[in-house]
């Protein structure tokens, strides 16, 4: 059942793709999904009640990426280090950006996809894309959902 | 009725077992992708089947509006007709029959079926916005920002950032715009003068 009047704990900030931006939100008695979409705001609510599992999948990107992250720094590297003339600075530049972006890369650690599923269907839960940090958003949706559960 | 098994998002396999054996699971026993599991009391609670209503057992007692032979357990809380089990629809704790039901989601009356809100304070901030990061005229935006500020200063807000200051701060960067505007405007008409 669904509460009139929600009062909505921040889970996730929004994860952005091309066309739209989902955040997720703890209810009282449900979670809300929130899809904005140009200038519209799109809702989405799952009663903890109805919960039946959270299923979180690792995907391989996080070696993948990695690794074309790191084939393209190495030449990079390499160029500012043993190159000369006008080449040098500009491959610095290059192979400092790839850096930052794989360091970035590999301290949000491994990838993975987050899914939860109801009787009637399975919703794949948009912004959980990191493993830590899917663990940390499921275990606080998993103490409402137990709560919610527990009671008759 | 059966219960929904739970099934790999990857493979579509079905995954056997309780929640307390998918808990352990730690691989898809058909695709192998690494899964962590978290299964509730739900996946095995079978789905319950709605009441038909019961039959009217005396001449005194009130009947639903829809089926006179079965007994009224409920009113609507939007029409106030007198409803059977069948006919009872319950959305936060409030009773519907279904014509209210239907009519209430579709005006967004019942605030627990409401599916989508319109931004307004955000078309307010790009129109003070977006016209001067483009080095467009404000002569035109500005005007339309106060409008949106003013004609949707009730409408409801974000169900999660119940906040208006984003219309706010449209409604003094249009009021800004509009003076600069104005004042560049009799500037202009001075200097030709």
């Amino acid at each position: 059942m669904i509460s009139r009047d929600p009062q909505y704990v921040r889970l996730t900030r929004g994860a952005r793709s091309l066309l739209r931006q989902t955040s997720l939100w703890l209810g009282a008695d449900h979670l809300l999904a929130v899809h904005i979409e140009g200038y519209t705001e799109r809702y989405q609510r799952f009663a903890y009640r109805d919960i039946q599992a959270l299923i979180l999948r690792r995907t391989p990107w996080y070696v993948a990426v990695a690794a074309v992250e790191a084939s393209l720094l190495v030449p990079a590297l390499l160029t500012s280090l043993f190159a000369t003339g006008a080449v040098r600075p500009v491959a610095g530049v290059v192979a400092s950006f790839l850096a930052v972006i794989l360091i970035i890369h590999l301290v949000l650690g491994p990838t993975c996809r987050c899914y939860l599923q109801t009787a009637v269907k399975t919703e794949k839960l948009t912004g959980l894309n990191r493993v830590r940090k899917a663990r940390r958003v499921l275990a606080a949706l998993q103490t409402r959902v137990t709560q919610a559960q527990a009671t008759p | 009725m059966t219960v929904r098994p739970l099934a790999c998002p990857k493979c579509r396999a079905t995954l056997p077992g309780t929640p307390a054996e998918l808990a352990r699971l730690h691989r898809c026993p058909a695709c192998a992708v690494q899964l962590e599991i978290t299964a509730f009391p739900a996946l095995q609670r079978a789905p319950v089947a709605g009441s038909t209503g019961d039959l009217v057992i005396t001449d005194g007692e009130a009947s639903c509006f829809h089926h006179p032979q079965k007994r009224a357990v409920v009113p609507c809380a939007a029409c106030g007709r007198f409803l059977c089990a069948l006919c009872d629809i319950e959305v936060a704790n409030q009773h519907f029959c279904a014509g209210c039901f239907e009519s209430g989601a579709a005006r967004g009356s019942i605030p627990a079926l409401e599916r989508s809100r319109t931004r307004y304070d955000n078309i307010a901030l790009s129109l003070v916005t977006l016209p001067v990061l483009f080095g467009c005229a404000v002569v035109l935006s500005a005007p339309a920002a106060l409008f949106v500020v003013v004609r949707y200063w009730n409408a409801p807000v974000s169900l999660v950032h119940r906040t208006r200051w984003r219309l706010g701060i449209s409604g003094g960067l249009a009021v800004v715009q509009i003076i600069a505007a104005l004042a560049f405007l009799i500037l202009m008409v001075r200097h030709a003068k």
